[in-house]
């Protein structure tokens, strides 16, 4: 995450894009609506947060439970990322998702802005003996979807057998097992 | 083996070819597909839920958007209905304009800003010979000619910079065949939704004929100015009783000074308070008037008296309503008749007089005749009793002297019987009665039988009619035309034809003959008492025969008159007139 003075939070052009596509593959937000929302983004520009929170509330407003949709989002978005996107030069295996996250690395590759508004998504800890993890997230982002992300980025590479994601106690912070 | 290889394994592994660790693995992978499953169970009932709850606001939505579409669907017919309507409304109305913009006896246009026609009416081809393509295109000044385009062009534009609507725009056009048409033009400007002016729509009515109709009146009612001032009798415009314009002759005849002190006079300021008759002048004077204004011309007399003397006198009115300009008035002529009213009187008087004369003459005449009879009888008969003893003592000439007082008392004697006769006929007539005249003429052929047996005469005659007279003198009347017919006979015995029909309201009879004829110079004469055309050796008789006839005829109402040429024989008319008859 950049340390800049910025006054605004800015999220990458390839997030928005691979957040709306994952709702297109899914058809929580279907046809022409969906082409719309992402008509004028552009993959290497930065745009301001509100996009990508307006496009979740989209989600939010349209579902009654929308808390697996916006997990499945997430989870879909990271698998289209590690597939399609720059995922696989990024990490070999699941537990690497993990440790791209140390020190909001990953996050900061996708979100820029002042602190104070983006927040933080860190690896706080991790055994993989265990096969256990915590990661912290102050990040304005729907913790439902950062679930999922979790769980999609720990399960493209497909070496783990299984992954479990819980926030259910804090949901600021994501229990993670896995084999 | 690892866990993939066990996967592919086509045949489930026995129990001793599987260790510990493999079957921990196997626990993770089915523990790792549980949890993936119970996500997509969440994933999808989460779906499954939202697509329920989507149909079902779909059902809601598809009931509600039923009804709002029942009720749109309604009030769309409705419209639809209303609307088929208005369009049916809109099209008759349409019909009903362009007929009546194509039946109409006006022409109807529209010009763009330019003033170029853009729309014409087909009535143009009646009024100026042009089909509405023809002048789609042109101006209205390029229908005029030169002088007057230029003229109209100039008001024409200060109309159109006031962009304001204009009428009865009277203007000269030249119809295709060169007639020059009047038009009255009256137009609006036309602007579109945004305020935009785009020209003028108008109408065009031919006034040619009415022009020129006006014109006539103008010239018509400029020569009767010319007339009511320069006329020779007084005349009066009147509204009502009273006088709106006098001419030169009125005011001078009722003593006025000026045309402007006579104006709002009536004809009560010029008449004394009661006519001749006793009748006051206004009464009088509104009756006249009432009838004049009800269409009757009136003609009478009306005692006048002049304004600055007072001095009556007669005038002879004519009134009558005239229309001038479209509206009527009183036309009063009146004539200054006291000099023909002073001859009228003074002719009345010398009738008087004269008719009390003839009556004395008559009187005269009659007792003249009648008393002169018997001294006269008396110098005959003693000269013929005086011829008779005594001729042969005397001498020759004594004889002749005697005899010349005998032929001279005898003539004497049948002048006086033939003046009694022409006096009786004025004072001793019979009253008129229904006279069958084939009764007179048979009667009178009696009478005149040795004459026609001496002449060999042939008298014939159609059926002739019944008349209102004198018996007696139609005898005396009718034996002196057929006594006179047989005795100026000529070579040939006499052929004489008497005729005689009822036309209108008088008999007229004719007898003609074959005689000797007379000349048309004596056609006058020969009815003035003892007025003879030949000597009385050739032709006897005093000459009183048709004298006697014309005073008959005169008594009858009728007139007496010949028709001759010498040596071709005469006719004779005579009429009876039936009115005079029966009024005696």
């Amino acid at each position: 995450m950049s340390k800049g003075k910025m006054k605004k939070l800015e999220v990458f052009g390839a997030t928005i894009q691979g957040f709306v596509n994952a709702c297109k593959n899914l058809n929580i937000v279907a046809g022409s609506k969906a082409t719309e929302l992402i008509s004028d983004i552009e993959v290497n520009r930065w745009y301001p947060f509100e996009r990508l929170r307006n496009i979740e509330k989209i989600v939010i407003e349209s579902y009654e439970n929308a808390k697996p949709i916006l997990e499945r989002a997430g989870t879909e978005m990271m698998l289209t990322w590690y597939k399609f996107g720059p995922g696989k030069q990024i990490i070999d295996n699941g537990v690497d998702f993990l440790k791209f996250q140390s020190g909001s690395q990953g996050y900061a590759s996708v979100v820029k802005g002042p602190e104070n508004l983006g927040g933080s998504f860190e690896l706080v800890k991790i055994d993989i003996n265990k096969g256990n993890a915590l990661i912290h997230s102050t990040t304005p982002f729907n913790k439902d979807l950062e679930r999922g992300i979790i769980i999609g980025g720990m399960s493209a590479p497909g070496d783990l057998d299984y992954i479990d994601v819980t926030n259910d106690e804090d949901e600021h912070y994501f229990n993670i097992e896995f084999h | 083996m690892n866990l993939k290889e066990l996967l592919n394994l086509k045949t489930p592994p026995k129990k001793d070819d599987l260790t510990d660790e493999d079957i921990a693995k196997l626990f993770i992978k089915y523990k790792g597909l549980l949890k993936k499953l119970e996500r997509d169970e969440a994933f999808w009932s989460a779906t499954n839920e939202n697509i329920k709850r989507a149909y079902e606001k779909l059902d809601d939505l598809v009931e509600e958007r039923t009804i709002e579409l029942k009720t749109v669907n309604k009030q769309l017919q409705l419209e639809l209905t209303e609307r088929k309507k208005a369009e049916k409304m809109l099209q008759e109305s349409e019909e009903r304009f362009r007929s009546l913009i194509e039946t109409t006896s006006d022409w109807i246009w529209e010009v763009d800003q330019n003033g170029i026609y853009t729309y014409s009416s087909p009535k143009i081809i009646d009024i100026l010979g042009y089909r509405p393509e023809e002048i789609i295109g042109k101006t209205p000044f390029d229908l005029m000619p030169f002088d007057e385009a230029d003229y109209v062009k100039k008001i024409f534009q200060s109309i159109v910079q006031s962009q304001k609507p204009f009428e009865l725009l009277e203007n000269m056009n030249q119809h295709k065949d060169g007639r020059l048409i009047t038009l009255e033009t009256s137009g609006v400007p036309i602007f579109d939704k945004n305020g935009e002016f785009q020209g003028y729509r108008g109408i065009d009515r031919d006034i040619t004929e009415r022009k020129k109709a006006e014109e006539t009146i103008r010239e018509s009612e400029e020569k009767f100015k010319g007339i009511f001032d320069f006329a020779a009798d007084a005349l009066h415009l009147m509204v009502g009783d009273k006088f709106i314009d006098n001419n030169q002759k009125a005011i001078q005849m009722y003593g006025y000074k000026t045309k402007e002190e006579m104006l709002g006079t009536t004809p009560m300021d010029i008449s004394p308070e009661r006519q001749p008759d006793g009748q006051l002048s206004s009464e009088k004077a509104i009756q006249y008037i009432q009838e004049a204004l009800a269409g009757k011309p009136q003609i009478f007399y009306w005692k006048h008296k002049r304004r600055d003397t007072g001095e009556l006198f007669d005038v002879e009115v004519m009134l009558s309503s005239i229309v001038l300009g479209g509206k009527t008035y009183l036309l009063a002529s009146e004539r200054d008749i006291t000099e023909r009213m002073k001859a009228e009187r003074e002719l009345k008087r010398t009738m008087e007089e004269l008719k009390i004369s003839n009556e004395e003459l008559e009187q005269f005449a009659y007792v003249a005749s009648h008393d002169l009879q018997e001294p006269l009888r008396m110098v005959a008969s003693f000269t013929q009793l005086l011829q008779q003893r005594y001729q042969d003592k005397l001498d020759q000439d004594a004889n002749e002297f005697i005899n010349f007082a005998v032929d001279g008392a005898t003539r004497m004697q049948g002048l006086i019987n033939d003046l009694l006769i022409l006096s009786r006929v004025g004072t001793r007539g019979n009253p008129f009665k229904a006279t069958d005249m084939n009764i007179i003429l048979q009667d009178v052929l009696d009478n005149v039988t040795q004459s026609i047996k001496e002449t060999d005469a042939t008298i014939t005659n159609d059926p002739l009619p019944v008349v209102i007279a004198d018996d007696s003198q139609m005898i005396q009347l009718l034996q002196n035309l057929i006594s006179n017919a047989i005795k100026f006979h000529g070579g040939e015995p006499p052929r004489i034809h008497v005729s005689g029909e009822v036309k209108a309201n008088e008999g007229i009879f004719s007898v003609k003959d074959n005689g000797i004829g007379i000349d048309s110079k004596y056609f006058e004469k020969i009815f003035v008492i003892f007025q003879r055309l030949h000597k009385k050796e050739k032709y006897g008789g005093t000459g009183i025969g048709l004298a006697v006839c014309k005073k008959i005829v005169q008594r009858h109402g009728g007139k007496i008159w010949v028709e001759s040429e010498l040596g071709k024989g005469s006719t004779f008319y005579f009429t009876i007139n039936k009115t005079k008859a029966i009024k005696e």
